[in-house]
């Protein structure tokens, strides 16, 4: 436990605010949905890292724990989608280690999401020039902060579920993040991580339902889930 | 013999009968009798049964306003949600009568009660923060029975569960505030800050003006008793909430901007979401926009500021819901028997399912607060409170300008029924369509007696909504 101890302390604070700030930049940007719930996880590691010097260390492990299983549960369900054959193969887009990458992938585009990436990212800098940490620490608040702008608009740039989800738990991974250190209930901490879980369920059917739809209807309509 | 804790009885008995009903969900009408009979009965123990005190119940001793203590958290039944869990479980008996006769898919049944025990669950919890939680849960839960047979499934599920989640960070920063701004003094203006994430959270739960497409989508794309379940019980229990946190932070009441909102936000909606119904192509989509203009008429009524605004907001509610369900109940046997509610599929259905074609123009009517239907007392009231002076915005907007933009929205619903109805009129036989169902249309046409006895006679469920704060 002592080395756990160690790790987690050395993570939180500088390093997991940079990770944390990557993650959710990556969760937005990326066209690739294994990127993007690959991001989601180490997301949910990085909170755990970084609230756990005021947080409770077995809370922490089941805030890790309920995200992880999370996106293990948004990964199971679209691995579940019938997929098309590669889109190399079909025309036109690029990969690099299996993953999307082209710049017309996802919504808006590539160019354009960075962009909005950078809107947000004066906005939160913005925001924080006259903060006084009184209630939550500065980096978490910022982070917290950048993770609610990150999530927002994914949900506003996209109506795909595989998007949206990963979008939504970002937003309340960004709560939760400022959150549990103000309210330390076992119970709140407790009911949250069902929440995040149940999300997850819920979104896992809404990702799963119209592409068996999909699928009973034909080939022609099938997709690479996310695009 | 120790008397059976009332709590434990609201939490339990769903959750047992969920489990029953999901044995048996593929035979409807097994399945919706007992649903029915146990909400039934449990409607019934919240009307009747002191909390003071322990009554029989079939010879067994009940002490429904006994606490409970589960994992450290003490659960009560108060007066207030014990009212609130009346009117869902009442509701939901209805509605599962009704979904009896016309299949809602199968897992309506057992996920509704699952959601009912949750919605127990908030009525039990102190904890507003808890009980923030436990309504978006509940809210994961109901996506499962969102579901369409068209081509676009899952917009208005996915919506909804995206306002749900989105609701849960912002009322449980509001509720963290106004607990901090009582615990420290000097942290007083807390209070005051904690309505703006308030305002904002409950507004995406009631789909308040600019939060409402959500809804008109979740209508569109979910079976019509679903849309009823979350437009009368699951706004209804994010109203309860909303009541709850308003009596937990003596802010709410101090100040003038917070009544002024709630007006302003609610002609918008009252008037907006009517015109929008004129112009709608299906059923569905009018029953949507006709409900948020009526949810426009609670805003209003809850912001006149008089010493009965909450009594007349949650009695409209009351009216609202009885308005909601003959629509959802008429809307789902047109679905059924004519495959659709696209406007222009409706050629002549008029004839052959009239119970259906009279119970949609009534609960629309109704919800527009047309004369001599339910909804009528409470629009009356509202505009005749806003019109004699109670207007907030009178510098901006003249009383009488106020009043007319309301009836806009009347008329934008009038309008959007009558085109519906058009739609639905004709000669031409139509042999395709089976004839309407008859236990179903009894039950729309009970429900029809209901919106127009409660037109005449409003003070029906005043005791109801008095109980309910």
């Amino acid at each position: 436990m002592d080395t756990f101890s160690d790790i987690l302390s050395f993570m939180a604070g500088l390093p997991s605010l940079i990770g944390l700030i990557l993650a959710a930049a990556i969760i937005f940007l990326s066209a690739d949905w294994r990127l993007a719930l690959g991001a989601l996880v180490v997301q949910y590691i990085l909170v755990g890292m970084a609230l756990s010097p005021s947080v409770q260390q077995e809370v922490v492990i089941v805030k890790i724990l309920a995200g992880v299983l999370a996106a293990v549960i948004l990964y199971l369900s679209t691995r579940l989608i019938p997929r098309t054959p590669e889109p190399e193969a079909a025309g036109g887009t690029r990969h690099f280690l299996r993953l999307h990458i082209d710049w017309s992938a996802g919504p808006l585009g590539l160019p354009l999401r960075f962009l909005a990436v950078l809107l947000v990212a004066l906005g939160v800098l913005r925001l924080f020039q006259n903060y006084q940490p009184t209630l939550v620490p500065t980096d978490l608040a910022l982070a917290a902060c950048w993770m609610g702008g990150m999530g927002l608009l994914g949900l506003v740039l996209s109506g795909d579920p595989l998007r949206v989800a990963p979008a939504a738990l970002t937003i309340l991974a960004g709560f939760d993040l400022a959150y549990a250190g103000l309210d330390q209930n076992l119970a709140v901490a407790g009911f949250f991580g069902a929440l995040t879980l149940l999300a997850a369920l819920g979104f896992s059917y809404l990702i799963l339902v119209p592409a068996f739809r999909t699928s009973q209807a034909g080939p022609d309509n099938r997709r690479e889930p996310g695009e | 013999m120790t008397p059976i804790p009332g709590p434990f009885i609201v939490l339990a008995l769903p959750l047992l009968a969920a489990a029953l009903v999901f044995l048996v969900r593929r035979w409807a009408t097994p399945a919706a009798l007992l649903s029915a009979t146990v909400t039934g009965a449990l409607a019934i123990l919240c009307l009747r049964l002191p909390l003071d005190r322990s009554a029989f119940v079939l010879g067994q001793e009940v002490a429904f306003g006994r606490p409970v203590v589960i994992v450290g958290r003490t659960l009560t039944l108060e007066p207030a949600g014990q009212a609130w869990l009346a009117f869902g479980f009442a509701l939901a008996t209805i509605l599962f009568l009704v979904a009896g006769r016309v299949s809602q898919g199968p897992f309506f049944f057992p996920i509704s009660l699952a959601v009912l025990s949750l919605y127990g669950f908030i009525a039990l919890l102190r904890s507003l923060t808890l009980a923030t939680i436990v309504l978006a849960i509940s809210a994961t839960l109901v996506v499962f029975i969102i579901r369409r047979e068209r081509s676009d499934p899952v917009r208005g599920a996915e919506r909804y569960l995206v306002v749900a989640l989105l609701a849960v960070p912002l009322i449980m920063a509001a509720v963290w505030m106004v607990d901090q701004s009582a615990l420290e003094p000097a942290r007083a203006a807390l209070a005051r800050t904690a309505l703006v994430p308030a305002a904002l959270g409950f507004g995406l739960l009631l789909a308040a003006i600019p939060f409402s497409m959500w809804l008109p989508a979740l209508t569109v794309d979910a079976p019509p008793l679903v849309s009823a379940f979350v437009l009368t019980i699951s706004q209804g229990m994010a109203i309860y909430l909303m009541v709850t946190f308003v009596a937990s932070n003596p802010a709410a009441g101090n100040m003038p901007a917070v009544p002024a909102t709630a007006q302003l936000v609610g002609l918008l909606m009252a008037a907006f979401c009517g015109l929008l119904a004129a112009v709608q192509r299906d059923w569905g989509r009018l029953f949507g926009y006709a409900a948020l203009s009526s949810l426009g008429y609670f805003l209003l009524a809850w912001g006149t500021g008089s010493s009965h605004s909450l009594t007349l907001a949650l009695l409209h509610m009351l009216n609202r819901a009885v308005a909601i369900t003959l629509v959802a109940a008429a809307l789902a046997i047109l679905r059924q028997r004519a495959a659709g509610d696209d406007f222009g599929r409706l050629r002549s259905v008029a004839r052959r399912l009239p119970v259906a074609t009279a119970g949609l123009v009534l609960g629309c009517l109704a919800l527009a607060g047309f004369p001599f239907t339910a909804g009528f007392p409470t629009h009356w009231a509202v505009l005749r409170a806003i019109v004699s002076g109670e207007w907030a915005w009178v510098e901006v907007i003249p009383a009488w300008s106020a009043g007319l933009i309301l009836l806009a929205g009347l008329v934008g619903i009038s309008v959007g029924v009558l085109r519906g109805l058009g739609a639905m009129l004709g000669d031409e036989p139509r042999p395709d369509l089976p004839n309407q169902p008859r236990i179903a249309s009894a039950l729309v046409l009970a429900l029809a007696v209901l919106a127009t006895v409660v037109g005449f006679y409003p003070q029906l469920f005043l005791g109801l909504a008095q109980a309910m704060f």
